[in-house]
């Protein structure tokens, strides 16, 4: 039937086509919109066996990868969707033994040999299972924030000042929820060049919360007086680092060097299972256009300068305090656990 | 607003309504020049390689970025090869959300964009707005907020035709092309253009004083460049039917200016605001372009985020280093700054690349120097070749140690022998040149095919078919790459005056010997001299040579007269630097030059064109006269037969011979010696006078 098959490559086609027009409002729209594409995926398309459907998603999700390669959160949803399938599978297999396969000891982790389930058999239940996931894994999606912001008066105390860097969604929610019963003040770096703390200072001030705006470089002057720092990121490393917005490593040095409690808000879904290697900053970063940085009217500057304008930092784990996930608090040295509860160790590597 | 007669070519808004969901756009695949000549004649602009990327992908990503849903390509130029394309491309595949269709003309129906335009309106396939647009241009504007734009000014202005876009760029930026440097006068309240004006080598610009009698405030903007992308409303298609003169852009803006009160049609501007657009109209402008995407200006369309199913994503490194899988890098070898390297290429040991894009599968030997050349597909460079400035097409091979002069372009398939040294600003193609584009070749010439550069190589030397009014822009991308581009063209523009000024202070520094003082000149004479023996030697042709002294002239920064004069000296003292010894003084001397001169008329036709030019020269002859006795004794000989081939016109002799000499001494010597001829020439006048009367 070539009409599915075109249906589905349309579908796909919109999707990586948004994804390069960049209609995706942040990391949560763009994890609901992917599981959503994956959902219609695994539902039109035609498979006999869980091996089938776990390698197509796989070369889909590579494809997605390479489109938008900063985006970390499309290969977390498609390594989601694999874990999804392979539980739905071992638990048609065995029954209700997959649950106590969360509970594996650190030794039985090791000894486990990595041979790969048999997924060949084709199981008419799986299908319905799968689905019947997804839209339970949509759920969770959807109220992570709402989840995340639950706990902002276990963290966020009266007359506290709170810092915090650029605009995220998850923070802006975190603290309006906090502001609710508490009184507290909200430092804002402006996070040149986007500014989009700009942004964040008015929506607080709007909810009237007591807001200061500060340049980048008053980040340290301003630490002092701080009580807590919390912020939101684009995504947490296998090692607990963060891959945040430029400007979040010296907001986190600082912060250290105070020892005021550094807290990130980062939702499960933006647990990466890949580490960063020192060498490969560049690899890891995005580097934007110059043009906010250095206007390209500019004449003579423009080809004798050069200019970057990178949008990422990466901060290494020692500098973050906590982790508020919408399951709980977690300190870096635990998203290990997290990731293996997550993600398949064999779909790592897409 | 003007309060002009409304006229009946506008549209009604409600046939626009209805194609209000669907956002078309029209790309232009060609551009109708030959600035790209001898690489596009056998592959069209539109696919040349951008930074390992065809042009063409550049325009339609931007397109569909822009949200565009259905693209008609019109190509003119190897149509097929484009057509090709794209149905093997990502672009043409149903699930596209881009609709493409593509329309093709042969080149002999369409010549320009107004033909173009033309036939399109003749298929009627455009009945609402449309974006216009240059499929050489590369931009990350969002065009949807544009067309909003004018579809809103519409509504106070019913003869809206057009918003064409403009991004300012101060002046010495490197994507402001000098070809097309322009004044536009703008109402700053609406951005309605008032007045449109290139500005290339003007120097006064006039403008109507009604213009701003009715508008009391205007912008007067020198520091906008077009960027070839215009919003246009489906009237612009008749108009530029009914009117077979709109062969420009700029042809159309003028005319809908010129006739502003009779069918009030208006165009406006769009400023961008930081976003990226320019043409690649030119080879410089190609290198500022491709600059400007290694730097990521262009973000999104940079090569770390192009991928397509042919080519993978390219890896993005500290300084803008940007390689695809699969290359090699030799020991010691430095990828400097903003380099891009493409699929399976080999770069060998010790080899040094700065600011230089390299092609997929090229082959790069040792101790090869590569800064700012942009070399495309299956190139073969062998050890130590030494490549600056310079553009290199598919397939090409330099065999070791060749050496690029600034500014280079090799064409498709040229191979260059072991040690071979191309000077600067030469287009080189692998096939001999067709003679039957130059009227200025005699007879005698045409037999003798044109030789390679060099022996063993397959290279031969690419010459520009002669456009009237064309001296300027040619002069402009030929001096591709040369650091002083600004300075030397304006010392172009001034060319006539300065030779006026300065005739007094060289003077003196000319005099003083056979060779001139000054060691800039000195040095070029040296090399005029050598390029003449040479030329002479080889029998090279005397196009070359004037390519060869031209570029000297450039290098050493000389002026006109002391080129004119120089050369001159440097033919009449050849017979004695080939015989190692001075003349004789009788006539085996004339027997001796008249081959010579022969042998170099067309560069002499080409250096004395004026009035001015033939008085230098015949200074210079004067001169050489009166520091060689014994050659004093030719000089009517000379003068004789550069009469007679018209090389030097009588007007100028005459008006020499009225002048009393710079040097005393002439008045004895040169003078007395060719006074018979001077008779001769005024009797000759007498005559033909008389015959007239």
């Amino acid at each position: 039937m070539p009409s599915l098959e075109s249906e589905i490559e349309g579908i796909i086609e919109t999707f990586t086509n948004n994804l390069k027009q960049r209609k995706f409002k942040g990391s949560r729209d763009l994890a609901l919109n992917s599981v959503q594409l994956w959902k219609k995926i695994i539902g039109q398309m035609k498979w006999q066996n869980a091996r089938e459907l776990m390698d197509k998603i796989k070369e889909i999700g590579k494809d997605f990868q390479e489109t938008s390669p900063s985006e970390t959160v499309i290969g977390n949803m498609t390594r989601r969707m694999l874990k999804i399938v392979r539980d739905e599978y071992a638990m048609l297999q065995k029954g209700k033994q997959e649950d106590s396969d969360l509970q594996e000891s650190l030794q039985k982790i090791l000894t486990a040999d990595e041979v790969d389930v048999d997924y060949s058999k084709n199981i008419p239940l799986l299908k319905p299972a799968i689905m019947e996931h997804i839209g339970e894994f949509l759920t969770e999606l959807e109220s992570s924030e709402i989840d995340i912001s639950a706990q902002a008066l276990e963290h966020i105390h009266a007359n506290e000042i709170i810092m915090t860097i650029g605009y995220s969604k998850t923070v802006f929610a975190f603290l309006k929820t906090a502001a609710k019963d508490r009184a507290f003040q909200v430092i804002v770096a402006e996070c040149a060049p986007f500014y989009h703390g700009h942004k964040l200072a008015a929506d607080l001030a709007e909810a009237q919360i007591s807001t200061t705006l500060i340049p980048d470089s008053a980040i340290f002057a301003m630490m002092a007086r701080v009580n807590k720092v919390i912020i939101g990121t684009h995504s947490v490393m296998a090692n607990g680092g963060l891959k945040a917005v430029c400007g979040t490593h010296t907001l986190a040095l600082a912060a250290k060097h105070y020892s005021v409690p550094f807290v990130v808000c980062a939702p499960m879904f933006k647990l990466c299972p890949e580490y960063v290697c020192s060498l490969d900053q560049d690899g890891f970063n995005q580097f934007a256009s110059p043009e906010e940085v250095l206007s390209n009217d500019e004449g003579m500057l423009v080809s004798r300068v050069n200019v970057y304008n990178p949008i990422f930092d990466y901060v290494p784990p020692e500098l973050v305090t906590l982790f508020i996930s919408n399951t709980g608090g977690n300190a870096p040295s635990y998203i290990y656990r997290l990731l293996s509860e997550l993600y398949h160790s064999l779909d790592v590597q897409l | 607003m003007s309060k002009a007669v409304k006229s009946g070519t506008a549209k009604p808004g409600s046939e626009v309504v209805k194609q209000e969901d669907v956002i078309v756009a029209i790309l232009i695949a060609d551009s109708f020049s030959i600035r790209f000549a001898p690489v596009t004649d056998l592959k069209p602009k539109a696919l040349l390689p951008l930074v390992n990327r065809p042009m063409i992908d550049y325009a339609l990503e931007s397109l569909l970025l822009s949200g565009v849903q259905k693209t008609f390509v019109y190509c003119v130029a190897h149509a097929d090869q484009i057509r090709l394309y794209l149905r093997e491309s990502k672009w043409m595949r149903s699930a596209s959300p881009m609709s493409i269709e593509v329309i093709s003309q042969s080149s002999d129906d369409c010549r320009s964009l107004g033909d173009s335009l033309r036939d399109i309106d003749g298929k009627s396939l455009i009945r609402g707005d449309f974006i216009l647009m240059s499929a050489d241009v590369i931009s990350n504007v969002q065009l949807i907020p544009i067309l909003e734009e004018h579809r809103e000014k519409r509504k106070t202005d019913k003869g809206i035709v057009m918003t064409h876009i403009f991004k300012k760029s101060f002046l010495g930026h490197r994507s402001r092309s000098a070809e097309e440097e322009l004044v536009l006068a703008i109402n700053p309240t609406n951005g309605r253009i008032l007045n449109y004006q290139q500005s290339k080598n003007l120097k006064k610009l006039s403008f109507p004083l009604e213009m701003f009698k009715e508008h009391g405030l205007v912008d007067l903007r020198y520091d906008l460049v077009d960027t070839h992308i215009s919003i246009c409303s489906p009237v612009v298609l008749p108009l530029f039917s009914d009117n077979f003169d709109y062969q420009t852009w700029g042809d159309f803006v003028r005319g809908i200016l010129i006739n502003e009160e009779i069918l009030n049609n208006t165009i406006y501007c769009h400023q961008l605001e930081g976003s990226y657009a320019a043409r690649v109209s030119n080879i410089s402008m190609y290198d500022a372009v491709s600059k400007d995407i290694i730097q990521r200006w262009t973000f999104p369309l940079v090569p770390d985020l192009n991928r397509s199913e042919e080519t993978p994503r390219h890896t993005l490194s500290r300084h803008n280093v940007y390689k695809q899988p699969g290359v090699t890098l030799g020991k010691e070898s430095v990828l400097e700054v903003d380099v891009v390297v493409g699929e399976n290429s080999e770069i060998g040991e010790q080899t040094y690349v700065t600011q230089s894009v390299i092609g997929k599968r090229c082959k790069i030997g040792n101790n090869v120097r590569i800064s700012n050349a942009y070399i495309w597909d299956d190139v073969i460079i062998e050890d130590e070749c030494c490549i600056e400035v310079a553009l290199i097409a598919d397939g090409v091979c330099l065999k070791k140690g060749v050496q690029l002069g600034h500014g280079c372009v090799l064409g498709p398939g040229v191979k260059l022998a072991p040690g071979t040294k191309i000077p600067a600003n030469t287009r080189l193609m692998a096939s001999p040149p067709k003679s039957e584009n130059e009227f200025e070749i005699s007879d005698e010439e045409e037999e003798n095919l044109p030789a390679p550069v060099s022996a063993d190589s397959i290279g031969y030397v690419y010459h520009r078919p002669i456009e009237e009014d064309s001296d300027v822009e040619s002069l402009v991308d030929e001096l591709w790459g040369l650091e002083i581009e600004d300075d030397t063209e304006s010392e172009e523009d001034d060319e006539d005056e300065a030779d006026n000024d300065e005739d007094e202070d060289h003077e003196e520094d000319l005099e003083v010997g056979d060779l001139p003082e000054d060691m800039n000149a000195r040095s070029f004479y040296n090399e005029v001299l050598e390029s003449l023996q040479r030329g002479y030697e080889e029998k090279i042709k005397g196009d070359n040579l004037v390519l060869e002294i031209n570029s000297s002239k450039y290098a050493y920064n000389v002026t006109m007269k002391e080129v004119n004069m120089l050369v001159i000296k440097a033919m009449l003292s050849l017979p004695s630097v080939m015989t190692k010894k001075g003349g004789s003084g009788t006539n085996d001397d004339w027997a001796a030059l008249r081959p010579i001169l022969q042998h170099f008329l067309p560069v002499l036709r080409n250096y004395l064109k004026n009035n001015q030019s033939m008085l230098d020269s015949l200074e210079a002859l004067e001169e050489y006269g009166v520091n060689n006795p014994k050659f004093a004794k030719i000089t009517c000989k000379v003068l004789h037969y550069l009469y007679g081939e018209d090389v030097l016109h009588e007007e100028a002799i005459l008006e020499w011979h009225a002048n009393p000499p710079n040097d005393p001494s002439a008045m004895t010597t040169i003078r007395k010696i060719v006074e018979p001829f001077i008779t001769w020439l005024e009797e000759a006048e007498e005559e033909s006078s008389d015959e007239s009367d």
